[in-house]
């Protein structure tokens, strides 16, 4: 049997769902499939998904409108049949009962609401508890975290560098300018004074206004 | 050029910002209604009015110190493993030159005044509240609802500047 790990969360992606979980959970956790309650409405799960561990996010106090929304989702949870988390957002303070009886889990103490960081990292923690006593090898969702393109980083700081008059000895980089080159091009960067530079020219290359919105580029893209 | 935000990258300024944004003002003050505080105090209490609210307000006045430096790109030359073995004086000429191109594309420091400003409103008018909370009578709704109001308003103002700040390390 196979899980997925859900997170469902009631921020959009417009509110940046994708980006404060990805800001937050740390990178070395598993990726995550990321849904917001609206998103969620159109991606039931189905028996050929296996069982599934779904995390429900939730305030305690809804906002208007939500509240609505909140409590179709909790049925249409119950109605699975799958294994699910149920966990209390960072903001709730107070118990919550699902719609068939369960107790959502806090993440802190009534009345001492926890930070975003302490319930994501918590909550996912949790899943992995759930799933792997019932022998359920943890699938991974859709989502991979990123990964900072490192050198292509290092060499864009040490060229802001350079152009703020700071002599850079660009020749003990030989081996981080080969890696960020690979780096530059795996994000789709086409520039090729850059990808054709050493360590001896890029001194001067690093200057250029095309290479640095090349490489800015790049990393924009990430 | 608008700046690159590295996500996913730790910054510990854009972990207090999201928890002040999301844990505190969202989940904690912005969804509750004049109403829904008025019917809190008929129950009795609200703890987190005492024992939260001024952590938070601290968290807030760390983040006001923590915006010039909380998202430079000097940050990155500590925790790149590329300059691991770099010497502390080119360490130190590298992050005092990023920094300066960071603060000359980002200008932290125009930021500064009306995110204090909304941080001393923000106390202010919780300091405000407590006070009508505490010795309103029971016939005192409409005072505690319109000191609940006065309190809305400053976080949404305290929002938007949260919501403007960088969501990660800023890279001019």
């Amino acid at each position: 049997m196979t899980i997925k790990i859900f997170v469902l969360d009631r921020k959009t992606k417009s509110e940046g769902l994708n980006r404060d979980w990805k800001s937050i959970v740390p990178v070395s956790f598993p990726p995550i499939i990321l849904l917001s309650y609206e998103e969620y409405e159109g991606c039931k799960p189905k028996p050929e998904h296996g069982d599934l561990v779904i995390i429900h996010l939730s305030d305690f106090l809804p906002r208007s409108g939500e509240e609505k929304l909140e409590t179709n989702l909790d049925r249409s949870l119950c109605s699975t049949g799958c294994l699910r988390l149920l966990i209390s957002g960072s903001g709730s303070n107070k118990s919550k009962t699902s719609q068939d009886g369960r107790e959502y889990i806090r993440c802190a103490p009534v009345g001492y609401p926890t930070d975003p960081v302490f319930s994501s990292r918590l909550a996912i923690f949790l899943a992995y508890l759930t799933a792997l006593p019932s022998g359920m090898n943890p699938t991974w969702g859709l989502i991979e975290p990123d990964a900072i393109p490192e050198h292509l980083v290092a060499i864009y700081l040490l060229s802001l560098a350079a152009e703020q008059n700071q002599k850079i000895d660009f020749t003990r980089y030989s081996e981080e300018l080969e890696k960020a080159k690979v780096q530059f091009k795996a994000l789709g960067g086409k520039n090729e004074a850059f990808l054709a530079s050493d360590t001896n020219s890029f001194a001067e290359i690093a200057m250029r206004p095309d290479v640095r919105d090349a490489i800015r580029h790049a990393l924009q893209s990430n | 050029m608008a700046p690159i935000i590295l996500i996913g990258v730790p910054c510990t300024a854009n972990a207090l910002r999201t928890q002040l944004r999301h844990s505190w003002l969202a989940n904690q003050i912005l969804n509750k209604s004049e109403s829904d505080v008025v019917f809190l105090r008929k129950q009795g209490s609200w703890p987190s009015i005492y024992s939260e609210f001024d952590t938070r307000l601290d968290d807030a006045q760390r983040l006001a110190a923590m915006i010039e430096p909380g998202f430079s790109p000097a940050l990155l030359v500590d925790s790149l493993s590329v300059f691991a073995n770099m010497d502390a004086q080119l360490r130190a000429d590298l992050k005092q030159a990023v920094h300066s191109a960071y603060v000359a594309a980002f200008r932290p420091a125009d930021l500064l005044p009306s995110f204090q400003k909304a941080v001393d409103d923000m106390r202010s008018a919780i300091n405000t509240f407590r006070h009508t909370w505490d010795v309103s009578s029971d016939a005192g709704d409409d005072r505690v609802s319109e000191s609940w109001s006065h309190v809305l308003e400053c976080a949404k103002v305290l929002e938007k500047l949260l919501d403007s700040l960088p969501k990660g390390i800023v890279l001019p």
